[in-house]
C-alpha cells in the first residue's frame, strides 16, 4: 500500500529524527566512555559507568527501536518496498543487527554499573573500553545506512525484479 | 542511482558489484560479532 504524500512525509521526518537522535546518543555515550576511562577522578568514572544504563534505557533503546520502526513503515508504504533494493535490504540489516546488539548489550551496561557502584572496587577495575569500541562501532556502522539512503545506490532483487515484471504486465493490460 | 518510480526492469542481471562487497563485509561483521560477543571475548566486554 502506497502512503499519500503527507504521511510519507511525516513517516521520513519521524525516522530521520528517531535515527539522528540515536547517532547523538550513541555520540553521547562514546564521550561517557572516553571519560569514563580517562579521567582521573574517581567519582566521575563510577559515574559515567553508573548513568550508562538508565541512559541507554531512556535514549538509545527507545531509537533504536523507533528508527526501524519507521523505517520498515517507510519502505513498506512507498514503492521502494522492503526487500526490492538491495540498498534498502542493508538499511533494515544494519538497523536490525545493530538493535540487537544495543538490547543484548543493555546486560553489559548492567554490569558495569554493578562494578561501579561497588565501593570496594578499585579504579582500574570500574574503567572499561568497551562502551569507546562499540560506540565507535555503532557509529560506523550508521553512518554507512546514511550513506546507503543519500546515494540510494543501483541494485535490484530478484524479488523486487518480479515485481516490476508483474507491474508491467499488470499496467500493458 | 535508482529511482523509485522507476518501473523499468534493469537490463543488467547481475547481482551490482557494491552488494558483493557489502555482503563479505556484512559476513565478516557477523562472525566478529559472534567471537566477541557469544564467545565472551572482547576487552572486558562481558
Amino acid at each position: 500500500m502506497i502512503m499519500p504524500p503527507l504521511w510519507r512525509k511525516f513517516a521520513l521526518t519521524a525516522h530521520v529524527t528517531a535515527s539522528v537522535g540515536w547517532m547523538g546518543g550513541i555520540a553521547a555515550f562514546l564521550a561517557l566512555g572516553i571519560i569514563g576511562v580517562t579521567t582521573e577522578n574517581a567519582q566521575v568514572a563510577r559515574g559515567a559507568y553508573l548513568v550508562m544504563e538508565p541512559a541507554a534505557w531512556w535514549v538509545l533503546v527507545p531509537f533504536a527501536i523507533a528508527s526501524l520502526f519507521t523505517g520498515i513503515v517507510i519502505s513498506l508504504g512507498t514503492t521502494w518496498g522492503l526487500f526490492r533494493h538491495y540498498w534498502v535490504l542493508f538499511k533494515l540489516a544494519i538497523n536490525v543487527f545493530a538493535t540487537v546488539v544495543l538490547l543484548e548489550y543493555m546486560q553489559t551496561f548492567r554490569q558495569m554499573a554493578a562494578v561501579a557502584a561497588d565501593p570496594s572496587a578499585t579504579l582500574d577495575s570500574v574503567r572499561n573500553p568497551s562502551p569507546i569500541l562499540h560506540a565507535v562501532l555503532a557509529l560506523l556502522l550508521l553512518l554507512v545506512a546514511t550513506v546507503l539512503a543519500i546515494y540510494k545506490p543501483r541494485g535490484v532483487t530478484a524479488y523486487g525484479r518480479r515485481k516490476l515484471l508483474q507491474h508491467r504486465t499488470v499496467a500493458q493490460r | 542511482m535508482a529511482g523509485p518510480s522507476g518501473l523499468e526492469v534493469p537490463a543488467d542481471n547481475g547481482t551490482p558489484r557494491w552488494v558483493k562487497v557489502f555482503g563479505v563485509l556484512a559476513i565478516i561483521v557477523l562472525v566478529a560479532f559472534v567471537i566477541l560477543h557469544l564467545a565472551g571475548g572482547g576487552p572486558r566486554g562481558h
